[in-house]
């Protein structure tokens, strides 16, 4: 991640004008938080679109199946994904170049492989017939091996193409389910909209090949990085589990759908989904300045302790460094209250423009609250891994998933009028103690770099 | 024999014996094996785990054990939330005791041995001590108050590699013996220290060649200090900062150990000079020559007395071809006697492999003087069959400390022309009154004087009568003072005295 830190520097003051800006702005948001937000507005256009097309009860049916597919993967690939990354950048720290493309070769075999026994025994258990299984199973693994892919995608950094890919992937599939139809039935739209993934899926590949150095052999040096940080694992897992474990408990507890596989909250998934497009400034913002003023920050302080200098001058880049992480913080706080208080205002405009009824207001309005901590959590603990505080960064992820699925379940039973509050407690206890242990560990850090890293960036 | 599971002495040896051919393991091995009746054990401080495969010596049967500790472990065991009661305890004396080593104070190795007593007598992996919060808090205020402005990161790596083997040499149970003998101060000698407060017993020192001199000589060139571990950045040892410090940390080594020990003994009256510059109190300190087994030379001397010069005069060189016993010296000085002495005949004896471009040098330099004739470079040559053809032995060290040739010439009773390095003069007049009245063994001269050299040699040339009683002298106080069995009597005196105090009569015999 910390390479792309430069290009967009770049990006930003280039002499290309508040276009270009913007633009970099969006791929950044768009790189960052890729998964999510492909995940979130696909289900938000398909919310609109589907219902066209295959008729009331299979829309529905295939807007839970689709989001099936999108969490489980999430969730599996969520534990690979932080070691890998890691993976990525110590090889490029070493300058082994030539290894970054076996090294994907290798994952995506592995994640083909078990992601498409895990999707037919899913199938076998949830009883789908042969071709639902093979449609599902099919956009399980493609959507598997994007999220697998947007790791490397960091390595690329070729935004334009990136985003490109994404959007052409998302048009093929509408034109897809519009071209399958009704007559093909939830198959055909899942397979139509597969269609889409794959197409997404190619173009990262290509553009993966393409901007990586030539392969030398097989790597299977992989298997060490998992050894190496199982940790990141857990923090992976935990993270990804976090973001869907409120929704599964919402489509169980008080949820629709006649299959146990196939379940779903319409008004507290699009309530979520939306919310979180309203996140989307905060994580360009922190993608763009975090990336090009802290990260510079960051690597003054370690070329000071690499470069022999004397303590005091350590300790006064330690300084800048969180002096300007407070600033950053303060400037997001800022940009992103301006718009979570907006969305929060002009929630019944919302709501109405994707015809939500209008009971969702104040979930949603409570929603958007908690995607506003979300992001404040997201970042604080991508910082703690940026600072190698692998422990820390655990211990917060694991504390969110525990909380959001302890307090989703309360609000649940208490009812509509706490729906959303269990979710956005959980995200500001979490944001509170992901943000003290990180001011605790900033405070020591001259201590916890040598103890730990003996002097080393842990991010290079 | 004591009958005792516990051995009487505990030799604490730091590099040497059973592991590595050299001087003091000799001298060692010699102690053990003519000290039948006394059980030694051995506690051995290596470089790391496997740095030693074999014994260079046959270890006697009365050597009944030998523990071997380590330096550098690369345990990379790393303190992980708080430190437990002991490891606080521990981490707090070592703080203490460093902070009194930077201070020039080292009291603060009594608390340490308390605090290894606490921890069951195994210190917690170094990492635990040298990476928790309160060592790291005494880093910075060392850093501050007087390396302020020097790279921190060289002061970090420094000050940790200073103190990791202090810590990684007590993961071993120190071992149990009636007394502690270590043969050098360091890390040896510190070991001996702990061990003597923690179990109360009595500790000697024997140093053969100053550890802290040799140290200080070491890091001026610094090729021992762990460059650079996988990872890590140089040690900048050769920074004048970081030089004292290693330097300092040496020192105040040594003086922990003279603090504790009981006696010290040492070869000649200069190491003594030095040991009390560093901090030694003198009424410790006694001399105790090495001494050799004068008996082994007993034909080469009677060949001596015995044979046809062939109107031959022979000077010897005994001694490695190197710098430090400045051979260029030699050879000129031969040049100036060959002037007077046709029948001159110059063999130098010892191997050329050390410094072979020095030694091309030198034999370049006896053929450029006109000398190819009468000098021969022979190697490496057994001293028995070779000491009885010379007439006088030179010796034009810039350094030295007990040299052993001087030994072996006076128990052939060759006379030796030297220069006044190490204990050469006690060697050659005598060191107490007693010894001085046996008259000198040969001729004192300055270093790097080819002149006085030669002039020393012509006297001796030119007197048969005083070539004759300088021999004998030298051979008389060799018998008499530097015999091998004089210096085992003494030792075995000292152990006797050791494991068996009169307080405590046990009277095993």
């Amino acid at each position: 991640m910390a390479g792309i830190g430069f290009e967009l520097r770049r990006l930003v003051h280039g002499r290309f004008g508040l276009l270009d800006k913007s633009y970099a702005y969006v791929c950044a948001g768009l790189i960052s938080s890729g998964p999510w937000i492909l995940t979130v507005l696909t289900l938000l256009l398909l919310n609109v679109a589907g219902n066209g097309v295959i008729g009331v009860e299979d829309s529905q049916n295939f807007r839970a199946l689709v989001t099936n597919a999108f969490a489980l993967s999430l969730l599996t690939v969520g534990l690979v994904q932080m070691p890998l990354t890691r993976h990525l950048s110590d090889l490029l720290y070493a300058a082994k170049h030539d290894e970054v493309l076996p090294t994907f070769a290798t994952a995506a075999t592995l994640t083909g492989a078990v992601q498409s026994a895990t999707g037919f025994l899913v199938c076998a258990a949830g009883g789908f017939d042969g071709k639902l299984s093979l449609a599902w199973t099919a956009l399980y693994v493609v959507v598997s091996l994007v999220w697998l892919a947007v790791a490397w995608l960091t390595v690329v950094r070729q935004y334009g193409p990136i985003l490109r890919a994404f959007v052409a992937g998302m048009l093929m599939s509408f034109i897809a389910i519009y071209a399958a139809g009704p007559g093909n039935g939830l198959p055909g739209a899942i397979a139509a909209y597969c269609a889409g993934q794959s197409l997404t899926l190619a173009l990262l590949v290509r553009l993966i090949v393409r901007g990586t150095a030539p392969a030398r052999a097989r790597s299977f040096a992989l298997f060490r990085a998992l050894r190496m940080y199982p940790r990141l694992i857990v923090v992976g897992f935990a993270y990804s589990a976090a973001i869907w474990v409120d929704k599964v408990i919402f489509w169980y507890a008080a949820g629709l759908g006649t299959h146990p596989f196939i379940r779903f909250h319409p008004l507290y998934d699009t309530c979520c989904f939306l919310a979180y497009l309203s996140v989307v400034p905060a994580l360009a913002i922190n993608l763009v300045h975090f990336e090009t003023g802290f990260y510079q920050h960051y690597r003054g302080y370690y070329a000071a302790i690499t470069q022999g200098m004397p303590l005091r001058e350590i300790v006064w880049r330690r300084n800048e460094m969180t002096e300007n992480l407070w600033e950053e913080a303060a400037r997001l706080v800022r940009i992103q209250g301006a718009i979570t208080i907006a969305a929060i205002l002009f929630a019944p405009q919302i709501l109405a423009a994707v015809s939500m009824p209008e009971g969702a207001v104040q979930v949603f309005r409570v929603a958007c609250l908690g995607a506003f901590f979300h992001v404040g959590f997201l970042i604080t603990t991508l910082l703690l891994l940026y600072f190698d505080l692998q422990k820390e960064a655990l211990r917060s992820s694991v504390l969110f998933l525990l909380l959001n699925a302890g307090l989703t379940y309360v609000s649940v039973q208490i009812g509509f009028a706490a729906y959303g509050t269990g979710y956005t407690l959980a995200a500001l206890i979490s944001l509170v103690v992901a943000f003290a242990q990180l001011t605790r560990q900033l405070a020591a850090l001259e201590y916890e770099t040598f103890a730990t890293h003996a002097g080393k960036p842990p991010v290079k | 024999m004591s009958g005792h599971d516990i051995p009487d002495v505990c030799l604490v040896l730091e590099g040497t014996y059973p592991f590595v051919p050299g001087g003091v393991s000799s001298w060692v091995h010699q102690l053990v094996s003519q000290i039948p009746e006394l059980q030694f054990c051995v506690l051995h401080i290596s470089p790391h785990r496997g740095f030693y495969d074999k014994h260079a010596y046959t270890v006697p049967d009365n050597v009944v054990r030998i523990d071997e500790t380590f330096l550098q472990r690369d345990e990379r065991a790393r303190v992980t939330g708080a430190l437990d009661s002991r490891q606080t305890s521990f981490v707090r004396a070592f703080c203490e005791f460093t902070l009194g080593l930077c201070a020039g104070d080292v009291s603060g190795l009594r608390a340490m041995a308390a605090a290894l007593d606490t921890c069951g007598g195994i210190a917690p992996p170094s990492g635990t001590t040298l990476l928790s919060r309160p060592f790291w808090h005494e880093l910075v205020e060392r850093y501050t108050d007087e390396a302020e402005g020097e790279s921190f990161q060289s002061f970090f790596w420094n000050w940790t590699f200073v103190h990791e083997p202090l810590i990684d040499i007590l993961r071993l149970r120190l071992p149990r013996a009636r007394a502690y003998h270590t043969v050098s101060t360091g890390y040896a000698g510190y070991l001996a220290a702990l061990a003597k407060l923690r179990y109360g017993l009595p500790m000697v020192l024997t140093e053969h060649g100053i550890y802290n001199k040799e140290r200080r000589i070491e890091i001026a060139t610094a090729a021992w200090i762990p460059a650079s571990r996988q990872g890590r950045t140089l040690l900048d040892v050769n920074a004048p900062y970081f030089n004292k410090m290693w330097n300092r940390h040496f020192a105040m080594l040594s003086r922990a150990c003279y603090e504790q020990a009981d006696r010290i003994f040492t070869l000649f009256s200069g190491n003594k000079t030095e040991q009390v510059r560093d901090g030694a109190a003198p009424e410790k300190i006694d001399i105790v020559p090495n001494g050799i087994d004068v008996a082994r030379f007993a034909k080469t001397a009677e060949r001596h007395q015995q044979r046809d010069r062939a109107g031959q005069f022979t000077v010897g060189f005994v001694g490695r071809v190197c710098p430090i016993k400045d051979v260029r010296t030699f050879v000129a000085a031969m040049r100036l006697v060959a002037d007077v002495v046709p029948e001159l005949r110059v063999r130098v004896l010892g191997p050329m492999q050390e410094d072979r471009e020095y030694a091309e040098d030198c034999q370049r330099l006896a053929s450029e003087l006109g000398l190819h004739d009468c000098v021969t470079f022979e190697g490496k040559k057994n001293l028995t069959d070779e000491l009885d053809t010379l007439d006088v032995l030179v010796l034009t060290s810039i350094s030295e400390a007990q040299p052993l040739v001087v030994l072996e010439a006076g128990a052939v009773g060759v006379p030796v022309v030297s220069s006044d390095v190490g204990c050469c003069r006690e060697l050659l007049e005598g060191r107490t009154a007693e010894d001085r009245a046996l008259g000198p063994g040969g001729r004192l001269t300055p270093i790097a004087s080819p002149g006085a050299t030669a002039r020393a040699v012509l006297e001796l040339y030119a007197n048969a009568e005083l070539r004759r009683s300088m021999g004998e002298s030298l051979k008389q106080r060799v018998e008499r003072f530097y015999s091998q069995s004089a210096m085992i009597e003494t030792y075995r005196a000292i152990y006797t005295k050791l494991t068996r105090p009169a307080t405590s009569a046990v009277g095993v015999v």
